[in-house]
């Protein structure tokens, strides 16, 4: 992001802490496809994706005043995704379409890895992704979907996530490991 | 530096949040270790995967539904809440003032009062206290003298 996105930022928030609901849906719309990425793929479940984005904006909105620019305003609103996200308990009736393992199984086959055919059509492979993703201790999960798919560099999630760069190397690290046995048939 | 060490540092390299001097140590070894290159490998094959992972896109009309809730919020804060920012700083200083005022002329009040009572003035460093105490003093010593003289008059107290 450069000094210019930044600049506007922050005084979009300034004028959104004022009460200019224009200027808040100008932020809205400018990180709402972030906000949707990063919980849908915490979360994986899309039930609970625009719920949960609703709460965090409103959230952003309610604490505007407290942005005092020490930060980027979107490490800042990355931060309030983070806590979110942390605090996210599965809703107990869940409406998941989730395709069982054993229909995607070689017949006779044992691993503990995820067992699947190596032409296992791409549906398949993305549930099978997303349990593995889900499986993931929040922290690591967090910390790798900043990294693989929201492009942040490691300092930008030590921020966000307020630990040390080199705790964001060992969670993800721990991350990759863990889905590489995961994910074995897949690779 | 050695295998173990560097396939430790391969996660980091793949993020490129390497300072420059490993990342080029790193490069250099990847060239001639054939393990280390299949490590590296893996590891990138793991990242294409996770990039199959689908996106959810935004509903078009999420912010507008968003703003129409904060709107309500507002509309539902100022219920409870009647006045700006503003309004409710003139509101506390008229309440300041207000109590200043009734000390002032209450004081002014309360000499008034002791001055027709009793055809005295208060001294003007009296405080407001005082006054009242001082009031209460005169009905009871005024009261006193009534009982006494009734007394007098009726043969010896009650």
């Amino acid at each position: 992001m450069d000094n210019n996105n930044s600049y506007n930022d922050n005084d979009l928030i300034k004028q959104s802490a004022e009460g200019n609901e224009q200027s808040f849906a100008l932020l809205v719309k400018k990180y709402e496809k972030a906000v949707f990425s990063t919980i849908y793929r915490y979360t994986g479940n899309k039930e609970d994706v625009e719920d949960l984005a609703q709460e965090i904006f409103i959230k952003v909105w309610k604490n505007a005043k407290s942005f005092k620019e020490r930060s980027k305003f979107s490490t800042w609103l990355y931060r309030i995704v983070v806590n979110h996200c942390l605090n996210y308990k599965i809703k107990v009736k869940k409406q998941r379409r989730d395709i069982p393992l054993e229909d995607v199984s070689k017949e006779g086959s044992t691993s503990s890895a995820l067992i699947v055919q190596n032409d296992c059509d791409s549906k398949v492979k993305v549930e099978i992704i997303k349990k593995a993703i889900r499986s993931l201790p929040k922290r690591q999960r967090l910390a790798l979907i900043l990294a693989q798919f929201e492009d942040k560099s490691h300092q930008e999630i030590a921020d966000i996530m307020k630990v040390s760069p080199s705790s964001v190397h060992s969670l993800i690290f721990r991350a990759r490991i863990t889905l590489r046995k995961m994910l074995k048939e897949l690779l | 530096m050695k295998c173990s060490k560097i396939q430790k540092k391969l996660s980091n390299y793949l993020d490129n949040a390497l300072p420059d001097n490993e990342k080029d140590v790193i490069a250099d070894h990847l060239l001639t270790c054939a393990t280390c290159q299949a490590e590296f490998s893996t590891l990138k094959k793991l990242h294409n995967t996770l990039g199959l992972l689908d996106d959810m896109p935004v509903p078009d009309e999420f912010s507008a539904k968003l703003i129409g809730k904060i709107k309500t919020l507002e509309k539902n804060r100022e219920i409870t809440m009647p006045f700006s920012v503003f309004g409710r700083t003139i509101m506390a200083a008229a309440c300041v003032a207000v109590i200043l005022l009734s000390i002032l002329f209450g004081n002014h009040i309360g000499r008034t009062l002791y001055k027709e009572t009793t055809g005295k003035r208060l001294p003007h460093n009296t405080r407001v206290i005082e006054i009242f105490e001082t009031q209460a003093s005169i009905e009871l010593a005024n009261y006193l003298n009534y009982r006494l003289n009734y007394d007098v008059q009726n043969g010896g107290a009650q």
